[in-house]
């Protein structure tokens, strides 16, 4: 439904305008800021219809979707489900959380949103893996190998990786009962018993991981300018691609998506590579 | 992508500077938000031992400590020996804030709800049935895995026994 080519006065909502603003920068942002609360929404289903209706209104309105105050009431509202059920939430969700902050901020002065939203993505993907690498170094067990051992032990979802690194479901599954008698009783210990190249891999496979999200931290705390700059994108997709091919975390995946979409001003190489990214964690979600 | 659609309004454009002032102070907003969330939780974890794979501290996979490597062990002493006790699915929110966030309080307070149960031995084990006897001592454990090099080894985070 279009207005009329004759007609004196446009209508005040119409299909084609609306979809002009969806294209633009900004409404993808929106659009997919706010379609990444749907999955989201599956740590609190209450939310689940709020965000549907949500995404609909930045594709149906989108100009009323770039009203700033929508979007700090819908982070408040993600700050009550945060509050109400701490225990259903993991990480991402309050990076969505802080995410939908910059947005709100951005859109106060929405002739810059691209370059403010753009700079608060560059300062929250820093921050967010700058305090995974912190974890991972001082853990003192992801190193050596045992905590991937371990979350592959536990976690189904990590065998293929285990398995590359030489390590069979069989000897696992031998294990688990073994480990389980370890943590219910005192004094009881089990050595993880790894052939040298499996030993090597695991080390390599944690070492690479931090100098993989070290080096993203590093590349989006950068300056603009700064040759690490470049860098930015071709690592953080290759971080989606490793991760999310052994544990598919959509709404993870979507977000990191969505704000280095952003980061990049929404260029086109960038935005294929993060779909890609993103299509990955969707054929492996839907594999497992 | 098309170029940006209808720009601001007249009154939206003389505003704009005076916005931009305001704006330097929300802009660390979204940063203060994020910082606070992890602060938060990472005190929680090394304080309280609150697992690493939730809540917003962004360690996943970083330690052979989870709430899905934990254990709650509880044990009760029936006809004067020592049984293991096969918990009620009731008691199953309790046990996974246990082991999300272990404290002496929370362990004490399982212990103590365990002697509203009534019991029966079966296999060496005792269960809450609703024709049993009603038993004390219940001691509630939970452990962690610790790991020195690739030996796992484990160690308590709580433990209460009810009177």
């Amino acid at each position: 439904m279009t207005a009329a080519p004759s007609s004196p006065v446009s209508p005040p909502w119409s299909v084609t305008a609306a979809m002009n603003q969806v294209r633009t920068p900004i409404g993808c942002v929106l659009m997919i800021t706010a379609g990444t609360g749907i999955f989201m929404g599956a740590h609190w289903s209450p939310l689940v219809p709020l965000m549907l209706a949500f995404y609909l209104a930045t594709l149906l309105a989108p100009s009323a979707a770039r009203n700033s105050l929508i979007w700090f009431v819908m982070a408040a509202a993600w700050v009550a489900a945060v509050m109400i059920q701490p225990s259903a939430m993991e990480d991402h969700v309050y990076l969505y959380l802080a995410w939908l902050v910059a947005i709100a901020v951005g859109l106060l002065d929405r002739d810059n949103f691209m370059d403010e939203a753009g700079r608060q993505g560059r300062y929250l993907l820093a921050i967010v893996f700058a305090t995974a690498t912190i974890w991972k170094l001082t853990s003192g067990s992801f190193i050596s190998g045992a905590a991937l051992w371990t979350s592959g032990l536990l976690d189904d979802r990590m065998a293929p990786l285990l398995n590359l690194a030489g390590i069979s479901s069989e000897s696992l599954a031998d294990a688990r009962p073994q480990v389980t008698a370890v943590v219910a009783s005192d004094g009881e210990t089990f050595y993880i018993s790894l052939s040298s190249y499996s030993s090597i891999a695991l080390t390599l496979v944690a070492l690479g991981t931090i100098a993989l999200e070290a080096l993203i931290a590093v590349s989006y705390a950068a300056p603009d300018t700064s040759r690490l700059a470049k860098l930015r994108a071709p690592l953080l997709v290759g971080f989606g691609f490793v991760t999310y091919a052994i544990v598919p975390v959509l709404p993870f995946a979507l977000l990191l998506a969505v704000i280095g979409c952003t980061v990049a001003r929404f260029e086109r190489r960038t935005v294929l590579a993060f779909v890609a990214m993103v299509l990955v964690a969707v054929v492996r979600f839907a594999t497992l | 992508m098309s170029a940006e659609p209808a720009a601001n309004s007249t009154a939206d454009r003389a505003a704009a500077p005076r916005l931009r002032s305001h704006l330097a102070l929300l802009r660390a907003v979204p940063i203060l938000v994020l910082l606070v969330a992890i602060a938060a939780q990472a005190t929680l974890m090394t304080t309280v031992n609150a697992d690493r794979q939730a809540g917003s501290g962004f360690a996943m996979f970083s330690s052979v400590d989870f709430a899905g490597s934990r254990s709650v062990v509880v044990t009760a002493t029936y006809n004067d020996d020592v049984v293991d006790v096969r918990l009620p699915i009731s008691t199953t929110d309790q046990v996974d804030g246990l082991l999300r966030s272990p404290t002496e309080d929370s362990a004490a307070q399982l212990a103590r709800d365990l002697g509203e149960f009534e019991w029966v031995e079966q296999d060496g084990r005792i269960r809450a049935t609703a024709d049993g006897t009603n038993i004390d001592g219940f001691s509630v454990t939970v452990r962690r895995l610790t790991a020195d090099g690739h030996e796992l080894g484990s160690e308590v985070l709580a433990h209460a026994v009810a009177p």
